[in-house]
C-alpha cells in the first residue's frame, strides 16, 4: 500500500536519506528504528507529505504521493508529530472535533456524522472522562493521547507516529501502543517511529532498521533485533534475550 | 448572549459619535460626521479582524499589520504615489508597499536564524522604522510640511471627506467584505494552526498557501487603509486579545468578537484624540500610547 | 528663555553698540526684508535661500534654508549680529547665544509687534524709523456693525489654520473681520472640517493649492455662495510677518469692504 522507490531526501549538502526502497502492507504495524540522525523523523515526514524529496518515488494505494490534493491526502494519512504544544486554550473534544476538518464542505460546518466519529475517537483512546477539560490542563500522556484521538477521529487508514511515546511514563507507554496494536487489528496501517527497541519488538510486526539514511535490515521484530546488528548499528554491547512471558526478543543494555 | 449586551453598546457609542459633539448637526454635518464614522468602522474591523488572522496563521500573539511593517510600507507606497501624482497609483503603490514590505520581513526574519516568532517581530520593526525614515526623507525633501507627513505616520481619520472620498471608501469597503468573508472561512483552519503548522499539513490545511493568500489579501487592504486614513498602529495587535479574553480561544467567535471590539476601541480612540487637546491628535498618537505598554506586557508575559 | 529675553533688551538698550554693528546675518526672509526696509541691506552679510524679496537680497551669501541653517556658514561670516525667527529657530538661536554671538528673535504676535521688532531693528541699527507713519497705516481700524467671520487656510491634509498668537488673526481683526478660530489658544491649529463648515465663514483665504471645490458641504459655505473665496493671494506678502504685512492689510481690507455689503 505504500511503497517507496528510490527516496533520496538531502538538506543542503547532507544526505538524510539515501536511495531508501521498501513497501509496507495494508494493516501491518510497522516500527522504524536507528540510531539518532539515521534519518527515522525525514523518512516518516517524506512519507506525510510534509517534506517533499528531491529524488526517488512515493506511492501511496499506487498512486504517486505528491499527486494527491492535500484535502485528499488528509483523509487518507494521519501524521502525529513527537510532541503537541498548545498554546490556546481549547477542550479536548474541540481538539478531537479538529480531526474532521477534512471532511468540512465549503462553510466548514460540522454534521452529526462528525460528532458521531468524535465520539468513538474518545471511546477507542478511553478519555471521555476528560472530553469536557482544558487541553491546557492536562498531562502529556493524557495529551498525546488527545492528538491520537484527533488521528483516529480523522478516520485515516494510515497512522503515521514519530516516537509517540518517547516523553510518556510507562504507563502511558503501554497505553499507546495497546492502542495502536487495536487499531492496527482493526485493519489501520501503522508506520512509527520508535526508539524503544523492546517497545518496538512486543508491538510491530514488522521493523526497518535505518542507518545514516540507509535501509540496513527489515523484517520481523526477531529477525532484526540481533545483537550483531544492534551492536554494529548503535556501537554498543548488547545482550539478547527472549520475553519470558510474550517470547518475543528484547535487548538488555551490556 | 454577549451580542447582546455589545451591539446596543456600538450602537449608542455611533450615536454619541454622531450627535453628542457640540451642537445640534445640519444635514451637511450629519454627512460629514457620518463619514468619520463609517471610516472608523472601516477602520476598526478590517485592523482588527487582520490582526487576528495574522496571529492565528502565525501562531504568534505579538503580530499585526502595524508590527509587521505592512502598514509602513503602505505608506511609503503612499508617499511615492504623492510624489507621481495620480490618484490611482497611490492605491496600486500602496499596495506594492505593503506586499514588499511584507516580503521583506518574512525574508529578514527566516534570515536571522532566529525561531520565527521573536523574528519576525524584529524584522517587522526594522521595516516599519526603515519605511517610515524613507517616508520621512521623501516627503521633506519635495517640500511637504511636516504635520502632513505626522498625519500619514500616524493616522489620522478626520480627513476633508469630498464626494470622491464616499466613492473610495464604499469600494474599499466592498474589497474588504469580501476580504472577510475569505478570512472567516479560515477560522477553523486558524484554530487548528494553533497546534502546530505539522498537525494543520496533516489535517489538509496548506499552511503556506493560507499564509500567502492571507498576506496578498491583507496588502491590499492595508494598502487601501493607509490611503485613506494613514498608519494606525496597535488596534490590530490589541483587539484580538481583547476579543479572546471576552469569548474565548476559538477563531470564530473571536472573529466576531474582534469586528465589535475593534469599531469600539477605534472609536473610542477618535473621540479621545479629538477631545484631549484643543487641537486634533493623529489617532494613531492615542493608539499609541494605549499600545506600547500593552506590547511591552504581552512580551514579557511570554 | 530669560537668556535670549536679556540679550534682546542688552542689544536694544545699548546706543554704544549701535555703530558696532556692521555685520548681519538674517535667518529669515521676513528679517531679511525688514533689514532692507530700514535702508541697512549694506551690512548684510548672510540671508537664507528663501529670502528672495527685494531682488537684490538674492545676491547676499547663503546660509541655508529656514529650517536648517548652517551654523558653521553663520560664524564663518563673523556676524555681530544673528536675526532669528522664533519658534522654529529655537535651537540655533541656543547654540549662537552659546558661542557668544548677539541674537535678535523675531516673534510678532500682532502687526504692532512687527513694528515694534523693526523699531528696535532701527535702533540696534543706530538708523531712523518712521514709527508713527507706519502706525497711521493700521489706526484707525475699521469697524463695522456686522464684522464678516474669515477663514484661513494654510494647509489642507490635515487642516491648518490661524489661532489667537497668530500675527495673521491680528491681521483679520485689523482689517475688520472676525477670526472663526480666534478662541483656539494654538499658532496654527489643526482643525476638523466639520468645525469650519459649522463656523460656515462669509469669507475664505486659502494658502494652499490643493483644490477645495469638492469637499462636502463647500458649495454650502456661505463664502463660496457669494463668491468671497479668495486663493490666489501673495504668500510671501502674508505670510512673512515683514514690512510688507501692510500690503496685505490694505489687500484684506479692501476685500473685507467688499464682503462686507454682501452679509
Amino acid at each position: 500500500m505504500i511503497e517507496v522507490d528510490g527516496l533520496t531526501f538531502h538538506y543542503d549538502h547532507s544526505v538524510v536519506l539515501d536511495r531508501l526502497t521498501f513497501k509496507i502492507q495494508s494493516s501491518e504495524f510497522v516500527g522504524i528504528i536507528g540510531p539518532n540522525g539515521a534519518g527515522k523523523s525525514t523518512l516518516l515526514r517524506v512519507l506525510g507529505g510534509l517534506l517533499k524529496p528531491q529524488a526517488g518515488r512515493v506511492l501511496i494505494d499506487g498512486k504517486e504521493l505528491s499527486s494527491y490534493p492535500l484535502g485528499e491526502l488528509a483523509r487518507l494519512v494521519s501524521f502525529i508529530p513527537q510532541e503537541t504544544h498548545f498554546s490556546l486554550n481549547f477542550k479536548v473534544w474541540d481538539v478531537v472535533l479538529q480531526g474532521r476538518y477534512p471532511f468540512l464542505g465549503f462553510f466548514k460546518i460540522e454534521t452529526k456524522k462528525d460528532i458521531e466519529a468524535v465520539q468513538e475517537a474518545l471511546g477507542k483512546t478511553r478519555i471521555d472522562h476528560l472530553a469536557d477539560k482544558s487541553i491546557l490542563n492536562l498531562s502529556s500522556g493524557e495529551r498525546q493521547l488527545v492528538v491520537i484521538a484527533r488521528a483516529i477521529a480523522q478516520t485515516s487508514r494510515i497512522l503515521l507516529l514519530d516516537e509517540p511515546t518517547t516523553f510518556l511514563d510507562i504507563h502511558h507507554q503501554m497505553e499507546i501502543m495497546s492502542l495502536l496494536k487495536q487499531l492496527n487489528d482493526e485493519g489501520k496501517t501503522i508506520v512509527m517511529v520508535i526508539h524503544d527497541l523492546n517497545l518496538a519488538a512486543l508491538f510491530t510486526t514488522r521493523l526497518i532498521l535505518i542507518d545514516r539514511g540507509r535501509i540496513v535490515a527489515q523484517g520481523s521484530p526477531e529477525e532484526v533485533i540481533s545483537e550483531d546488528q544492534i551492536e554494529r548499528v548503535y556501537q554498543l554491547k548488547v545482550t539478547r534475550i527472549k520475553h519470558p512471558a510474550r517470547r518475543l526478543p528484547q535487548i538488555l543494555l551490556g | 448572549m454577549r451580542a447582546k449586551v455589545i451591539v446596543p453598546l456600538l450602537g449608542i457609542l455611533s450615536l454619541i459619535y454622531i450627535f453628542l459633539l457640540p451642537n445640534p448637526p445640519s444635514p451637511v454635518i450629519l454627512k460629514i460626521r457620518i463619514f468619520r464614522l463609517l471610516l472608523a468602522i472601516y477602520t476598526g474591523v478590517t485592523l482588527s479582524v487582520f490582526g487576528l488572522f495574522l496571529q492565528g496563521a502565525l501562531n504568534n500573539p505579538l503580530v499585526e499589520p502595524y508590527t509587521l511593517g505592512i502598514a509602513s510600507g503602505a505608506a511609503l507606497g503612499v508617499s511615492i504615489g504623492i510624489l507621481v501624482g495620480s490618484a490611482l497609483s497611490i492605491n496600486i503603490l500602496a499596495f506594492l508597499g505593503a506586499v514588499t514590505a511584507a516580503t521583506l520581513v518574512f525574508f529578514l526574519a527566516r534570515l536571522s536564524g532566529r525561531l520565527l516568532r521573536e523574528g519576525l517581530i524584529l524584522a517587522g520593526i526594522i521595516i516599519s522604522f526603515f519605511a517610515s525614515g524613507v517616508v520621512f526623507l521623501l516627503l521633506v525633501l519635495n517640500g511637504r510640511e511636516l504635520h502632513e507627513i505626522i498625519y500619514l505616520l500616524m493616522g489620522y481619520l478626520g480627513r476633508v471627506p469630498t464626494r470622491s472620498s464616499y466613492l473610495h471608501l464604499s469600494l474599499s469597503s466592498l474589497i474588504a467584505g469580501v476580504s472577510l468573508f475569505y478570512i472567516f472561512f479560515t477560522t477553523k483552519a486558524l484554530d487548528i494552526i494553533a497546534t502546530g503548522y505539522e498537525s494543520a499539513h496533516s489535517l489538509g490545511i496548506n499552511v503556506n498557501r493560507l499564509l500567502t493568500r492571507g498576506f496578498i489579501i491583507i496588502s491590499l487592504n492595508v494598502g487601501l487603509l493607509v490611503t485613506q486614513v494613514g498608519v494606525i498602529g496597535f488596534v490590530g495587535l490589541i483587539v484580538p486579545h481583547l476579543a479572546r479574553l471576552l469569548v474565548g480561544d476559538h477563531h470564530r467567535p473571536a472573529f466576531y468578537a474582534s469586528m465589535f471590539i475593534g469599531i469600539g476601541f477605534i472609536l473610542i480612540a477618535d473621540l479621545l484624540s479629538r477631545s484631549l487637546t484643543t487641537i486634533e491628535l493623529p489617532v494613531g498618537v492615542i493608539t499609541s500610547i494605549f499600545g506600547a505598554p500593552f506590547f511591552i506586557y504581552l512580551m514579557i508575559r511570554r | 528663555m530669560r537668556y535670549l529675553v536679556l540679550l534682546t533688551l542688552l542689544s536694544c538698550v545699548g546706543e554704544r553698540q549701535k555703530s558696532e554693528v556692521k555685520r548681519v546675518v538674517s535667518l529669515a526672509p521676513s528679517l531679511t526684508e525688514m533689514v532692507f526696509f530700514l535702508g541697512a541691506q549694506n551690512r548684510l552679510v548672510g540671508v537664507t535661500t528663501f529670502c528672495d524679496y527685494p531682488p537684490e537680497a538674492k545676491k547676499i551669501t547663503k546660509i541655508g534654508d529656514f529650517s536648517n541653517p548652517n551654523l558653521e556658514r553663520i560664524v564663518a561670516l563673523k556676524p555681530d549680529l544673528v536675526l532669528a525667527a522664533l519658534p522654529e529657530q529655537r535651537r540655533i538661536v541656543a547654540e549662537l547665544s552659546k558661542m557668544g554671538i548677539s541674537v535678535f528673535t523675531s516673534h510678532p504676535k500682532t502687526i504692532d509687534a512687527i513694528i515694534d521688532e523693526m523699531d528696535s531693528l532701527a535702533h540696534l541699527f543706530g538708523l531712523p524709523f518712521p514709527e508713527d507713519s507706519l502706525k497711521k497705516l493700521i489706526y484707525p481700524l475699521p469697524n463695522f456693525d456686522r464684522k464678516p467671520k474669515v477663514y484661513i487656510e494654510l494647509a489642507a491634509d490635515p487642516i491648518i489654520t490661524v489661532g489667537h498668537p497668530s500675527y495673521l488673526n491680528d491681521l483679520i481683526i485689523k482689517s475688520g473681520g472676525i477670526n472663526i478660530f480666534a478662541s483656539v489658544e494654538v499658532e496654527f491649529p489643526v482643525v476638523s472640517w466639520e468645525e469650519v463648515v459649522r463656523a460656515d465663514p462669509d469669507l475664505i483665504l486659502i494658502f494652499h493649492n490643493q483644490r477645495c471645490e469638492e469637499r462636502l458641504g463647500w458649495k454650502e459655505l456661505t463664502a463660496v455662495k457669494n463668491g468671497m473665496v479668495f486663493s490666489g493671494l501673495n504668500e510671501d506678502v502674508f505670510l512673512r510677518p515683514g514690512p510688507r504685512i501692510f500690503i496685505a492689510l490694505s489687500e484684506l481690507r479692501r476685500i473685507i469692504e467688499g464682503c462686507v455689503p454682501r452679509l
